[in-house]
């Protein structure tokens, strides 16, 4: 888990990509913010994008209205059943070696009810060890939203980090 | 006798009905099909009533109104059918949501890995 400023969300997401994952095919599950603004964003900060696949759950409409040949567009942040499936399919068909990065977190605690959300984090941590896939849950510090549950969800992971921890 | 055999099997139908209707509520809490399950569940809760204004009639408690309670059943088993094809249709709307997911989510990945070589 990785505590991110809201304001530098972008750039300090692009640190984490390029720091983090280098090498590696990302599978970047965007909760905050719609397809065109993420890559958009990430162009700005000098991530590679051809090596980033979306899971696109902030646009208004999803498939077939949107069709990009790097994303998934999902109806929205409370299906949490389609979020599950497209990270499954995304995982066991992308090749090479992959990390999964979701952000920001907060954002499936304001859509969904907190129990489903942390049984759902917890099957997915689980299952992305289980597969030897890197997970990494942004967290937007100064985001207020579900922070008890954000607490709870600390404790399935295996290392937490603030951004400037990961900078130095 | 039949009677008895009668008076007998509707307490069981009534009982096996409530069960149902418990196991369907705690099924809610491991989906997230709110909406339409809440249906079923409320389903299952008038086929109790439904049964119980059934064994009325078998026991010939109101005699006297036979008609209007029979009238009541055939009211509620629209209404506990109604519900059923709410429930059940929304749901298999969702689960088609989930195929039609899994197949683009599949499709769109084989094809990063194409756009890739």
């Amino acid at each position: 888990m990785c505590g991110v400023n809201s304001r530098n969300f972008f750039s300090d997401v692009a640190h984490i990509i390029r720091e983090e994952c280098k090498e590696r095919q990302v599978i970047y599950v965007s909760l905050l913010r719609p397809y065109e603004r993420v890559m958009e964003g990430f162009q700005e900060t000098g991530v590679k994008i051809e090596n980033i696949f979306i899971v696109d759950c902030s646009s208004k409409d999803s498939y077939p209205i949107y069709n990009h040949e790097n994303a998934i567009h999902l109806r929205g942040q409370e299906d949490l059943t389609s979020i599950g499936i497209a990270i499954d399919r995304a995982t066991k068909h992308i090749e090479g070696e992959k990390t999964v990065i979701i952000g920001s977190l907060g954002m499936l605690f304001l859509y969904n009810d907190a129990k489903v959300v942390l049984r759902f984090m917890k099957f997915l941590t689980k299952k992305m060890k289980s597969m030897n896939i890197d997970t990494i849950l942004i967290v937007t510090k100064d985001d207020p939203t579900g922070m008890d549950e954000i607490n709870t969800v600390k404790t399935f992971c295996d290392v937490v980090k603030n951004i400037e921890e990961v900078k130095k | 006798m039949i009677d008895i055999i009668n008076s007998t099997l509707g307490i069981i139908s009534i009982v096996a009905a409530a069960i149902t209707a418990v196991l369907a509520y705690d099924i809610h809490k491991h989906n997230r099909l709110s909406k339409p399950w809440f249906a079923v569940i409320l389903a299952f809760a008038l086929m109790v009533a439904r049964r119980i204004v059934g064994l009325t009639l078998d026991l010939d408690l109101y005699e006297n109104m036979a008609d209007m309670v029979n009238l009541t059943e055939n009211l509620l088993m629209v209404a506990i059918s109604l519900l059923f094809i709410w429930g059940f249709w929304a749901m298999r709307k969702n689960f088609r949501r989930f195929d039609v997911v899994e197949k683009h989510s599949t499709e769109k990945a084989t094809e990063f890995n194409r756009t890739k070589k």
